[in-house]
């Protein structure tokens, strides 16, 4: 059974979704909202029901790329049943998608969601009266604690059986006059109104199934006919759009308001106090740094000692696994590439990454679920349109903490294909998951030695702060060179605060995040640490090949304040950021810098043995923030845009960025010192 | 009969007639701005370009040049 899941944007639509499939999921290793037609299964009674989580739209008439993946599944009629998730605190609102797919199908469970967050704001649904209009299952869920999973479940077997049909709405008597007219050319068993409506309104909206119609003189005939009596009425193509709405619309409304009734009328009054807060003039700048603050105070307070446990663990087995790969005659050479390559590649990768990421990352997702992400889009839309683009671009910048192949395809949310290709291509200066440990490293490693952890999460704000105003920069330039035009017109929804469900977010990070650290970090290093000790270890004439490439990229690194070893570990490192901190330990040892690992501050002596310096960390870092996207990005990119040349422009833009701005810092440094 | 935009927070609006240009007026039908409808300005950006309404139940942002052409009279 094919069953489709379709609702607004922000009514909980995930965490339906989530609670009905469980870890029977496709896609979905990334928490938070839909990006992609993600879909799952759920076995219920016997029957295998196949669940396709659609983009959240709010009506049928396609306004972006996401919201036109359900309306062609929705018109396509290649499902058993649809699922509409509802917000029980907006309802009226949410029936304008509901009675727009209930004039196609009547095959429908309807969830009211969020009825505890209604109950609190005490609005009261009137569900029998509801069905008695609808004609459809309606169930009452707090996908949250899995409350009316079960029925929904339940009516779903049910109504799979059930004879398709659809609502009837009422039109204005000059629309209806000419659906009659026109209705015999379209199939009996299907609802001919908003087809009809939709080809008169001639919308961008073709129904592939219709095509055949411009081929039928006879109904081209009526058509014009129609046409024009519209016109002599005074209504043209738009007015048709302005009409279909209208009604239903009103309809909605007249829903409303014979089931809700709201017992208390400032219900919202404890959003609006906090929003005014939270955006208000001159206090809405700072409580975005200092929540930003914040969360890098407690994610560099609270990784540093599982790290610190996980890295001794790890380099006290070392030895031993050497040991024991001799003791089973495995070949020396052999063992030394398994132990001293890619064992450590992992050791380091787990131990120094994996905390902090999985620290960081509940608490976006818990700021995301609270609701206050919208707010940041909403702040900041001035400065956004004076670089011709949106609001909802911060959003994307959001998603690109979390991983910048997410915030690429969150691009989709953005409506004007101009500014999505902007915020597309500027996505990568937000510093991903895979890049924070770098920077967090280089930090307490060269800048913050006292270890005041204030400090660094302060400076770590600075150098995202950098990449943010690269952002601006760059969107600016592209909006004056290749991207030339005006900001487009957008919505933004604030939705109501929501308490997040702060176990389930830590629960669903740990294993979604932790399982796809380990295996990102298994499949990149694995290879990345045999290719490394393959090119320490073949010799050319003496020299090994890792010596001929670092001496060969030498000048040119020293140019930017890093060195040969440094750059090749950022080149190697395309597919995944986390990799270039153990890729540059791995040179320098495997260069025969021979140091004991014993614990972290070792590190520091390796790379100062290696001629680091302050200036050495400081361009690593902007390098870290501005540089080719890693290939997982880049492949996005390539689907998101399908062009060869943005996604190229893609890797030019932050590379060029990075070495100059390294260049200059460089430049600057040995003018001063 | 005024614009949208002239509506002060917490005001209530009755829309008379929504004229908004071609890209984005689909969108403002869709979350409820039609005849007849209620809608009251809850929020001003801190730069001051967008406003966020309170219509039909949710809060929805939208710029002050795309609500101009809105028409309104008190309710």
């Amino acid at each position: 059974m094919k069953v489709g899941l379709v609702g607004n944007p922000n009514v909980g639509k995930s965490t339906i979704f989530n609670a009905l499939t469980g870890m029977h999921q496709h896609t979905g290793n990334w928490p938070g909202k839909t990006v992609v037609k993600a879909s799952g299964y759920k076995k219920y009674q016997g029957v295998t029901y196949l669940i396709e989580d659609l983009p959240g739209t709010y009506s049928l008439m396609a306004h972006s790329k996401e919201e036109e993946v359900t309306r062609d599944f929705i018109y396509s009629m290649d499902y058993d049943a649809l699922i509409i998730v509802c917000d029980a605190v907006c309802l009226e609102r949410n029936l304008n998608l509901v009675l727009q797919i209930l004039e196609i199908t009547n095959k429908v469970v309807i969830c009211l969601n969020l009825v505890d967050e209604a109950k609190k704001k005490k609005i009261k649904i009137d569900i029998n009266k509801l069905y008695n209009i609808l004609k459809v299952p309606i169930v009452f869920t707090s996908a949250r604690d899995g409350q009316g999973i079960n029925q929904v479940m339940e009516n779903l077997k049910e109504i799979t059986n059930k004879k398709s049909s659809y609502l009837k709405l009422n039109y204005p008597q000059s629309l209806a006059d000419e659906i009659n007219h026109l209705s015999a050319f379209i199939e009996n068993d299907i609802n001919e109104d908003p087809v009809l409506l939709n080809l008169l309104g001639e919308k961008e909206i073709t129904f592939k199934k219709y095509e055949k119609l411009y081929q039928n003189e006879k109904f081209l005939k009526q058509f014009k006919t129609s046409q024009n009596n519209l016109k002599k009425q005074g209504i043209k193509k738009d007015d048709i759009e302005t009409l279909i709405t209208e009604t239903i619309v009103n309809r909605a409304s007249t829903i409303a308001s014979e089931v809700v009734t709201f017992t208390k009328k400032d219900y919202q009054k404890k959003d609006r106090l906090v929003d005014k807060i939270v955006t208000h003039k001159f206090f809405s700048i700072p409580i975005m740094l200092l929540l930003l603050l914040l969360i890098f105070w407690l994610t560099i307070t609270g990784a540093n000692y599982p790290s610190q446990i996980l890295y001794d663990l790890f380099f006290s087995i070392e030895d031993s696994l050497a040991n024991f790969l001799s003791f089973i005659h495995i070949p020396d050479s052999i063992n030394n590439m398994l132990v001293y390559g890619v064992y450590r590649v992992l050791a380091w990768v787990i131990s120094v990454m994996l905390p902090p990421m999985l620290i960081f990352f509940p608490l976006f997702t818990l700021l995301e679920d609270l609701g206050y992400l919208p707010r940041i889009a909403f702040c900041l839309d001035k400065t956004f349109k004076k670089c011709a683009s949106c609001g909802k671009q911060a959003l994307t910048m959001a998603m690109g903490f979390g991983c910048n192949a997410v915030g690429v395809t969150g691009c989709r949310i953005i409506d004007s294909p101009r500014e999505r290709l902007m915020a597309i291509l500027t996505n990568v200066f937000v510093p991903c998951n895979g890049r924070f440990p770098l920077l967090i490293t280089m930090i307490t490693l060269f800048l913050i030695a006292d270890g005041n952890s204030l400090v660094k999460s302060f400076v770590l704000t600075l150098f995202i702060l950098i990449g943010i105003a690269m952002t601006f920069i760059i969107t600016k330039i592209l909006s004056k060179t290749f991207l030339k035009g005006v900001p487009s017109s957008f919505t933004l929804e604030l939705p109501s605060y929501r308490k997040p469900q702060i176990i389930k977010v830590i629960i669903r990070s740990i294993l979604d995040r932790g399982i796809f650290v380990l295996k990102r970090a298994i499949v990149a290093s694995i290879p990345a640490g045999v290719i490394i000790w393959l090119m320490a270890n073949i010799n050319i004439q003496n020299n090994s090949i890792l010596q001929i490439c670092t001496d060969a990229l030498d000048p040119f690194a020293s140019l930017i304040g890093m060195d040969g070893v440094i750059l090749m570990a950022f080149i190697l490192a395309l597919p995944a950021n986390e990799i270039v901190i153990p890729i540059i330990i791995m040179g320098y040892l495997s260069l025969g810098y021979l140091t004991d690992m014993n614990d972290l501050t070792a590190l520091k002596d390796l790379f100062v043995q290696n001629g680091w310096t302050v200036l050495t960390a400081v361009c690593v870092m902007l390098f870290s923030l501005m540089h080719w996207p890693c290939l997982t990005t880049i492949l996005t990119i390539k689907k998101e845009t399908g062009s060869l040349k943005w996604t190229m422009l893609s890797v030019l833009i932050p590379t060029i960025v990075g070495f100059t701005l390294c260049f200059l810092v460089t430049l600057i440094y040995n003018l001063l010192f | 009969m005024k614009s949208l935009n002239d509506l002060k927070i917490g005001e209530v609006g009755k829309v008379i007639k929504n004229e908004a240009s071609d890209n984005i007026r689909r969108r403002l039908l869709d979350i409820g701005l039609v005849k007849n409808s209620l809608v009251t300005p809850v929020l001003i950006s801190p730069g001051g370009d967008m406003v966020a309404y309170q219509i039909k139940g949710a809060i929805i942002a939208i710029r002050k040049e795309d609500t101009q052409n809105i028409i309104v009279e008190e309710a």
